[in-house]
C-alpha cells in the first residue's frame, strides 16, 4: 500500500475570538475576558481567555456565575465581523503556500503541502513560517501540526495547544494518537466522553483497540468511524470552500448603530443599486439574494428571498432585499452594519426575449438609460429617492 | 360638561397611558359628574375605576370598547342584563381572539347602549333593536352624515387615550413592546391615531359646541353598578344547609374532641350561629367539600381560629386550646367574607383542583387572575430595548442610574428613556393566573364576570384578588405546600412497617422529645423553621413548645430583626416594661413585642382609638408596602390619636416603627398557630422515625437545602444510608428500620423511563441476581446504563468489579443479549475468567467517587469533603463539633458551603449569613460588609473554603465571625 506522506499542515488559533478579540485590542492581552451573547438572561460563555480560563472560567458557565466567581471579568459580545475578517486573512496569507486550502471558520485552515518541498523546503519550515506569518501580520497565536492527515493533524494541534508545532511522521500515527485523551478526538461529545469515562477509557489507543463488537456495544453503529478516527484513519480530502461560486456582495457598515427601518432602507437600496449595476455590466441576472443583519450586541440574523424567474432590475433587486431584511429583522436592537449577495446567477435572459410586455420593455429602456447615465458620470449621479438618506 | 364617555386607561393593556387614579383626580378637578371608561375588550379595569370613581365622588358606567378589526363600538351597561350580556361577549373574545361582536349584538343587545363612530358598523347595527347612537369625539365626525340618514341619535364621547400630549411617546412604547418592535420600525397602523387627548372643559365645551344633543344624550346614560352589594357563594344541593352544616360539625367534634364538653359546644354553637346569620353555611360544607379531596391539608390564615373549620379538618389547630380568638375571622359587626386559605400537599393540588372543577361545574368555576404591572427597573430596561440598546448597554447605564442618580446620565436618550420608564411605572402589563386563587359562583361565572383563559385552560376571572372581592365573590385560596406531602409520605412508609399513628391521638405538640430537640434547633427539614435564621433563634431561645414556636414562626420577618434581639434578651430574663400600660394585656404574651398582623390593629385601637375597620386598612397598608400618600394619612391618624389619648411622642414613634416591621408579609396568630402545629407533626417524626422522615424530606425536594446538606444530616443522627441500589433503590427515598434508601430519582439524567423499568421489573420477577441477570432483563439506553453505573447502582450485583467493569459486562451483554463469558472487554480471553474474581469489594478509586458526586450530587457513603481529602491531610483546623469549646477564640475550620443569605445593611452595604459544614458538623458564620465585598467569588462555587473566624457566642448560638477564607489547597 502507498504509504501518504505527511503533508498536511493543519493551523489552530486557539480560543480564535479571544484571539481575535486580543489582536483587535492588545490591552486584552493581560485581563481576563470571556465572550457571551447578550440579549438573554441565562447567558453562557462562549469563549474564555487564558486568563479567564486559568482563573476558573469555563465555556458554557452562566455569565452571572463566572462575573460573581471573578468580578474583574470582562464580557465581550461575539464580535463576527472580525472573526470573519481574521479567518479571510488568514485564508490569504496561507494561499501563497498551497492551491490546496480548507479554510474552516474559527481559525482552524488546513494545507496540503505536497509538491512544495521544491518551491519552499520542507513541510516542516513551511509551517513553522506560516506560523511565524500569522503571529507577526495578525498578531494570532497558533498551534501548528504536520501530519499524513487531516484527522491526525488536528488532534495534533489539540493536544499542543494553547501554541507550539507537532510534527508526526508517516507510519506514528497509531503510537501518537494512543497515548492521547479521548476528548481530542473529533465526535467525542460530552455524552460518549461520559460514556468513556466511566468506562474507563481514556486514552485513544483504548478505543483503537475495541473490536466490532465491542464497538457496537459500546458506541453504536457511529462507533465504527469513531474506531477508525482512533486508528488515525482518514482519506478525506481537503474541501476548497465556496470561494469560487459566483455571487456579487455587498457590505454596508452604518456611520452609527441605527434604528430606524427608513435608513436601513435607503442603505439597501444604494448598495442595490450598486451590485445590481455590476451585475447587469456583467450580462447576468439573479435568482436569490441574501441579507446578513449584524447587530450592536453582536449577533446575526440573515434572510434569503428567491424567485422562480430573474431579477435583474434595480428595484425588483432592492424590493427582495428589503423583504429579506423585514424577514431578519425581529430584534430589538440596533444595527450596526448589513451585507447581502445577489446569488443563483445566471445570464440575463430578459433582453433575449423579442416579446416583451411594454411595461416591461419600458423598465428594461429606463433601466439602460440609468446604467449608462451611471457609467458615464459615476454610480451615485443617478439614485432612487429612497437611497438619498443614506450617507447623509 | 357633566358626563364623559369612552375614555381608555392603562386597563387597556400595552396601549392605554391613563393612570385611574390620575384621571379621576383629574376630573374630580373638573367637576365630572358621570364616566364611561372604555377599555378595549375587557372589563379588567373595571374594580379599580369604580373604587377611584367612589373616592372622587364620580358615577361611574361600567362599559367596554368592543373591537371589530380597525373599527369599534362603545357598549354602555344600562341594567343587570346588559352586564351579563357584556360579560358574555368579552369572555368570547377572551377565549377566541377571531370572536365577532356583530352577530350576537345584532341578535340581543338588551340592556346595552352601543354607540360607533364608525359608517359600517352604525348602518349594520341599524337593522337591530339596539339601542343606538352615532358616537362624535372631537377628532372624528364619520358618523353623523350616516346617523342622520338612518335616523340615528348622537351621542358625545371623548374617546380619549392620553391624559396629556406629552404621553403619546408612552403610547409608542407600549405599542413597540406590544408588537416586540423599536421606534424605529413601527408603523403609523401600529399606534392609535394621533390627537386622542383628554380635553380640558373649556376644550370640550367648543369641540361638542355644535352638537347639544349629543351631549344631553351622554348625561341621560345611567350609571349602573354590576357589582351586588350580597357576597357571590356557591351553592350547596341541600335543602338546609346550616343544619348539614352543624351535623358535620358534631360529627366532626366527635372525632377531634372525643368528648363534647360544654365549653366546645358552647363555641361550636356561638360560631354557627355567625355563620347561619351570615348565610355563610354553603360556603363551609363547599370547603369541607374541597379538603376531603386530599390526604392532608393544613388551613392557613385567621380561618385556623375557627373550630367549625377544625372540626371539618379544614384546618388542624384547636382553636380553644391555643386560645385563637374567632372574630378574627368572623364577626358580627364585620361585612368582609371569611378568608378560608388551605394548603394541599404540593403533588396533590393541581389534581384538586381538577377535582373541584369536576364536581362544581366548569362553567362555575374559575381561577384567580394577577395584574402584573411595570416596575421601574422593568420599565427601564424594556423601554431601552424599545429605543434598539442591548442588555449590555442598559444594564451599565442602569447600575449608574440606581447608583448614582438620572444625572450620571447625560445622554438624552437616556433621559427619554426615564421620562417614559417612570410613566410606566405602575401600568398593568399583562394578566397572569394567580397561583392558588378560585372562585365558585351559583350561576355560571360568566354572568358575573369576564373570563378570559389561563396558558393551562382554566378559565381565568378577569381581575386579581381585590377586584375579585369588590366583586363580591368569595375567594377560596388553594395553595401548594410540601412539608404536608413529607408528612403523608412518611406516615405512609411507615404503615409499611405496620407502625400506625392515630390521628386523633397524635399530640406532638405535646411530646417532650420533640419539644426538647425543637429548643435546640434541631430542625432541619421541619416544615418552616428549618432556615439558619430560625434554628439560630430556637437555640438563642431554648424554646421549642407549641406556644414559642407560633411567635418564632411569626416574628422571624425580614423587617424584624432589631425586635427578635429584643425579644431573645426579654425571654432570656431581661426586664421589661410595656410599652403603654394599654399594651400590656395585648402584647404580654409575645413579651412585649408586636408579633402578629392583629398586633398592629389592636395596639392602633387601644392606643389610637382607631375604629377596628380602619384599624385593619392600616394593617393591610403597611403589609402591602403601599407606602405613600395613605400610609402617610394613617401615621398623620395614629400620632394625632395616641397624642389625644396621652401617649408621649416618643413612645408613639417606637410603636410606630414597630407597626412598620410589618411590611411584606407577616402572620396573623391563626395562622401561625396552624403552620406551628404542621411544623411539629414533622417535628416529632424526625424525632421518632428520622430515617423515614428523612426519606421523605429528600424525596419531595424543594425544602431550604440541598439533597447533599439533608443526607450529611441524616448522617449525623445516625441514619444508615443505602443506595442507590438496583435491587432496593424505588423511583422515591424510603426507609426501613434506621436505613435510609437512596432513590433512583437522585440519579442525574436516568430518564424516568428507565426508573420505572426497572421498578416495574423488579416487581414482576424479583430481584436481579447479577449483571447479565440485570442487562438482559432491562431495555435500556446506554445512557441509562452509565447513569447507573456511575451512581454506584450495580455495585450490589458486582461487589468485585470496579464501575468500569460493570458498564462494560452491562453493555456487551445488553447488545448481545446472550449467555457470554466476556467479562472484560479489553483484556484477552485467558487473563480473566468469569466467577474467577473473588467477592470482595474494591476500594473505589477516587474518579469514581467524583463521577459518583456528579450523579448524585453527594456522596453514597462518606462527605463530600472526601474528594478533597489530598488537601486537607495535615491541615491544622478545628472540627465543627468542637467548636463549643473555642467560644471567643479564633479558630481555623473547614468549610463545605450549605446555603448562604446574603442581606443589605441599613447603609446599603451587602453581607451575607453562610452555613457550612465539615465532616461533624454544621455551623453559621457571618461576613460582614468588608469582609463580604472580598470574599464573595469564593463563595460562588462549592469548593471547600478554610474558614478563619473568632467563634462568638450570641445570645446562646454560636456563630463565627469570619476574618479570612481561601480556597482549599490554594
Amino acid at each position: 500500500m502507498h504509504e501518504r506522506k505527511a503533508s498536511i499542515v493543519h493551523i489552530n488559533i486557539t480560543d480564535f475570538a479571544a484571539a481575535v478579540a486580543i489582536a483587535k485590542q492588545p490591552r486584552l492581552a493581560d485581563r481576563p475576558f470571556a465572550i457571551a451573547l447578550e440579549g438573554s438572561a441565562r447567558n453562557v460563555i462562549i469563549t474564555t481567555s487564558r486568563k479567564a480560563w486559568q482563573e476558573g472560567i469555563r465555556v458554557g458557565m452562566p455569565v452571572t456565575t463566572a462575573q460573581r466567581m471573578l468580578p474583574d471579568l470582562q464580557v465581550l459580545p461575539p464580535d463576527t465581523q472580525s472573526a470573519a475578517q481574521a479567518d479571510s486573512a488568514i485564508a490569504m496569507l496561507v494561499a501563497s503556500y498551497s492551491p490546496d486550502i480548507q479554510c474552516d471558520k474559527g481559525g482552524h485552515v488546513y494545507l496540503d503541502m505536497k509538491g512544495t518541498d521544491r518551491l519552499f523546503g520542507p513541510v516542516l519550515d513551511s509551517a513553522l513560517r506560516i506560523r511565524k506569518d500569522i503571529r507577526e501580520h495578525l498578531g494570532l497565536e497558533g498551534a501548528v501540526a504536520v501530519a499524513s492527515n487531516k484527522l491526525v493533524a488536528k488532534i495534533g494541534t489539540r493536544a499542543i495547544r494553547p501554541c507550539g508545532l507537532a510534527h508526526i511522521r508517516e507510519g506514528e500515527e497509531a503510537s501518537f494518537l494512543a497515548s492521547q485523551d479521548v476528548s481530542l478526538l473529533s465526535g467525542v461529545g460530552p455524552a460518549i466522553a461520559r460514556l468513556l469515562r466511566v468506562a474507563g477509557i481514556t486514552q485513544i489507543g483504548q478505543i483503537a483497540a475495541l473490536d466490532d463488537n465491542q464497538v457496537l456495544a459500546f458506541l453504536g453503529r457511529r462507533g465504527l468511524a469513531l474506531r477508525d478516527a482512533a486508528r488515525g484513519l482518514d482519506t478525506s480530502p481537503l474541501q476548497k470552500g465556496v470561494m469560487d461560486k459566483q455571487f456579487i456582495h455587498r457590505k454596508v457598515n452604518f456611520a452609527e448603530p441605527i434604528l430606524n427601518l427608513a435608513e436601513l432602507k435607503a442603505g439597501i437600496f444604494a448598495a442595490a443599486e450598486d451590485a445590481g449595476l455590476q451585475m447587469r455590466r456583467e450580462g447576468m441576472s439573479c435568482q436569490a439574494v441574501q441579507i446578513s443583519l449584524f447587530w450592536s450586541d453582536g449577533r446575526t440574523s440573515e434572510a434569503t428571498k428567491r424567485t422562480k424567474g430573474q431579477w435583474i432590475y434595480d428595484a425588483e433587486i432592492a424590493d427582495a432585499l428589503f423583504q429579506a431584511a423585514l424577514q431578519a429583522m425581529g430584534r430589538r436592537v440596533r444595527l450596526l452594519s448589513f451585507a447581502f449577495k445577489l446569488f443563483d446567477l445566471g445570464p440575463s435572459l430578459r433582453q433575449t426575449d423579442l416579446f416583451i410586455p411594454e411595461i416591461l420593455q419600458k423598465q428594461d429602456s429606463l433601466q439602460q438609460a440609468i446604467d449608462e447615465v451611471r457609467q458615464r458620470f459615476g454610480p451615485g449621479i443617478l439614485t432612487h429617492a429612497t437611497a438619498l438618506c443614506h450617507g447623509n | 360638561m357633566e358626563t364623559r364617555l369612552a375614555l381608555t386607561t392603562s386597563y387597556s393593556l400595552l396601549w392605554g397611558t391613563m393612570q385611574p387614579g390620575l384621571l379621576f383626580d383629574q376630573l374630580k378637578q373638573w367637576k365630572v359628574k358621570k364616566v364611561a371608561i372604555t377599555d378595549r375588550d375587557n372589563l379588567y379595569g373595571y374594580p379599580a375605576c369604580r373604587q377611584e370613581a367612589q373616592r372622587c365622588n364620580i358615577e361611574l358606567i361600567c362599559a367596554a370598547c368592543l373591537t371589530e378589526g380597525n373599527d369599534a363600538i362603545f357598549a354602555f351597561v344600562q341594567d343587570q342584563k346588559g352586564y351579563e350580556q357584556l360579560c358574555l361577549l368579552l369572555t368570547r373574545r377572551a377565549q377566541d381572539r377571531t370572536f365577532s361582536y356583530l352577530p350576537s349584538l345584532l341578535a340581543d343587545s338588551e340592556g346595552l347602549v352601543l354607540a360607533t363612530t364608525s359608517p359600517a358598523l352604525l348602518t349594520t347595527l341599524a337593522t337591530s333593536k339596539a339601542r343606538l347612537y352615532g358616537a362624535i369625539t372631537p377628532t372624528c365626525l364619520a358618523a353623523v352624515q350616516t346617523a342622520r340618514r338612518l335616523g340615528i341619535a348622537l351621542l358625545a364621547c371623548d374617546d380619549a387615550l392620553l391624559q396629556d400630549k406629552m404621553d403619546e411617546e408612552v403610547h409608542r412604547i407600549l405599542r413597540c413592546m406590544a408588537l416586540h418592535k423599536t421606534v424605529g420600525t413601527l408603523e403609523h397602523h401600529d399606534c392609535s391615531p394621533p390627537g386622542k387627548v383628554l380635553l380640558d372643559p373649556d376644550q370640550w365645551n367648543r369641540a361638542f359646541s355644535c352638537w347639544p344633543d349629543a351631549v344631553d344624550n351622554a348625561n341621560q346614560l345611567k350609571a349602573y353598578d354590576p357589582f351586588p352589594s350580597s357576597l357571590i357563594f356557591p351553592d350547596y344541593p341541600v335543602d338546609d344547609a346550616p343544619k348539614e352544616l352543624e351535623q358535620r360539625v358534631l360529627a366532626g367534634a366527635e372525632v377531634r374532641y372525643g368528648e363534647v364538653n360544654d365549653a366546645i359546644l358552647e363555641r361550636i354553637t356561638y360560631e354557627l350561629g355567625i355563620i347561619k346569620d351570615k348565610g355563610f353555611a354553603p360556603y363551609f360544607l363547599v370547603m369541607h367539600d374541597i379538603v376531603q379531596m386530599s390526604s392532608r391539608t393544613c388551613g392557613r390564615g385567621s380561618g385556623a381560629a375557627s373550630i367549625v373549620s377544625y372540626c371539618l379538618f379544614i384546618t388542624n389547630v384547636d382553636p380553644i386550646a391555643h386560645q385563637l380568638y374567632f372574630e378574627r375571622f368572623l364577626s358580627p359587626s364585620r361585612l368582609d367574607p371569611p378568608d378560608i386559605d388551605v394548603d394541599f400537599a404540593w403533588d396533590e393540588r393541581d389534581g384538586v383542583f381538577a377535582a373541584v372543577f369536576e364536581r362544581f361545574g366548569r362553567e362555575h368555576c374559575a381561577r384567580v387572575a394577577n395584574h402584573n404591572c411595570f416596575r421601574l427597573r422593568g420599565a427601564v430596561r424594556e423601554t431601552g430595548r424599545c429605543y434598539g440598546l442591548s442588555d449590555t448597554q442598559i444594564s451599565e447605564a442602569e447600575k449608574k442610574l440606581f447608583i448614582s442618580g438620572l444625572n450620571e446620565l447625560d445622554d438624552p436618550l437616556w433621559q427619554t428613556i426615564c421620562r417614559v420608564a417612570t410613566k410606566l411605572e405602575g401600568l398593568p402589563k399583562e394578566i397572569s393566573m394567580h397561583c392558588g386563587g378560585l372562585v365558585i359562583t351559583p350561576r355560571p361565572v360568566s354572568c358575573y364576570a369576564p373570563l378570559g383563559l389561563s396558558s393551562d385552560g382554566y378559565p381565568l376571572l378577569a381581575w386579581e384578588k381585590e377586584g375579585t372581592e369588590m366583586a363580591s365573590f368569595v375567594k377560596i385560596d388553594l395553595l401548594g405546600n410540601r412539608s404536608l406531602a413529607v408528612i403523608r409520605d412518611t406516615l405512609a412508609n411507615l404503615v409499611e412497617e405496620d407502625i400506625h399513628i392515630d390521628q386523633r391521638l397524635w399530640h406532638p405538640a405535646e411530646d417532650a422529645p420533640t419539644i426538647a430537640a425543637l429548643a435546640k434547633g434541631d430542625s432541619m427539614g421541619v416544615f418552616y423553621i428549618e432556615s439558619p435564621a430560625m434554628r439560630q433563634l430556637q437555640k438563642k431561645t431554648g424554646r421549642g413548645d407549641f406556644e414559642h414556636i407560633v411567635i418564632h414562626s411569626s416574628i422571624i420577618r425580614p423587617a424584624a430583626n432589631a425586635f427578635i434581639s429584643e425579644y431573645v434578651e426579654r425571654l432570656r430574663g431581661k426586664k421589661w416594661e410595656p410599652l403603654h400600660p394599654r399594651l400590656a394585656y395585648i402584647l404580654d404574651e409575645t413579651y412585649g413585642i408586636l408579633c402578629y398582623q392583629e398586633d398592629v390593629s389592636k395596639t392602633a385601637v387601644a392606643l389610637a382609638g382607631f375604629c377596628e375597620s380602619d384599624a385593619d386598612k392600616l394593617r393591610k397598608v403597611i403589609a402591602k408596602k403601599a407606602g405613600g400618600e395613605k400610609l402617610k394619612a394613617y401615621r398623620r391618624q395614629f400620632f394625632d390619636g395616641c397624642s389625644a389619648n396621652g401617649v408621649s411622642e416618643e413612645t408613639t414613634q417606637k410603636i410606630w416603627e414597630m407597626m412598620l416591621s410589618f411590611d411584606g408579609y407577616s402572620f396573623c396568630k391563626p395562622h401561625s398557630a396552624s403552620y406551628a402545629m404542621v411544623s411539629f407533626q414533622s417535628a416529632y417524626l424526625r424525632v421518632h422515625h428520622p430515617a423515614h422522615f428523612m426519606a421523605a424530606v429528600l424525596s419531595n425536594q424543594g425544602g431550604y437545602y440541598r439533597s447533599q446538606a439533608y443526607i450529611s444530616e441524616a448522617q449525623r443522627m445516625g441514619i444508615r444510608i443505602e443506595g442507590p441500589d438496583l435491587n432496593l433503590s424505588r423511583i422515591a427515598y424510603h426507609a426501613r428500620g434506621n436505613t435510609l434508601f437512596i432513590g433512583l430519582m437522585a440519579i442525574a439524567n436516568l430518564t424516568m423511563q428507565a426508573k420505572m423499568q426497572i421498578v416495574g421489573e423488579r416487581k414482576r420477577r424479583g430481584a436481579f441476581s447479577d449483571l447479565k441477570d440485570a442487562s438482559s432483563r432491562l431495555n435500556l439506553c446506554r445512557e441509562d446504563w452509565v447513569s447507573l453505573v456511575e451512581s454506584g447502582c450495580c455495585d450490589s450485583l458486582a461487589l468485585q468489579y470496579r464501575r468500569s467493569e460493570q458498564l462494560r459486562i452491562l453493555l456487551t451483554n445488553s447488545a448481545r443479549k446472550i449467555e457470554s463469558d466476556q467479562l472484560e472487554l479489553f483484556a484477552r480471553p485467558n487473563q480473566v475468567a468469569r466467577h474467577e474474581r473473588a467477592l470482595v469489594q474494591v476500594r473505589r478509586t477516587e474518579d469514581e467517587l467524583h463521577r459518583e458526586f456528579s450523579a448524585l450530587g453527594f456522596l453514597r457513603a462518606s462527605h463530600p469533603l472526601l474528594l478533597w481529602s489530598q488537601y486537607l491531610r495535615g491541615l491544622a483546623r478545628v472540627k465543627a463539633s468542637e467548636l463549643g469549646r473555642y467560644k471567643g477564640r479564633y479558630v481555623n475550620l473547614i468549610g463545605y458551603q450549605i446555603t448562604q443569605k446574603q442581606v443589605m445593611t441599613k447603609g446599603g452595604q451587602s453581607m451575607s449569613f453562610v452555613s457550612f459544614e465539615d465532616e461533624t458538623a454544621l455551623y453559621e458564620t457571618v461576613l460582614f460588609p468588608d469582609l463580604y465585598q472580598r470574599y464573595y467569588p469564593l463563595l460562588s462555587s462549592l469548593w471547600p473554603l478554610v474558614v478563619f473566624g473568632l467563634v462568638q457566642d450570641d445570645q446562646g448560638a454560636l456563630v463565627v465571625e469570619v476574618q479570612h477564607l481561601k480556597k482549599v489547597g490554594s
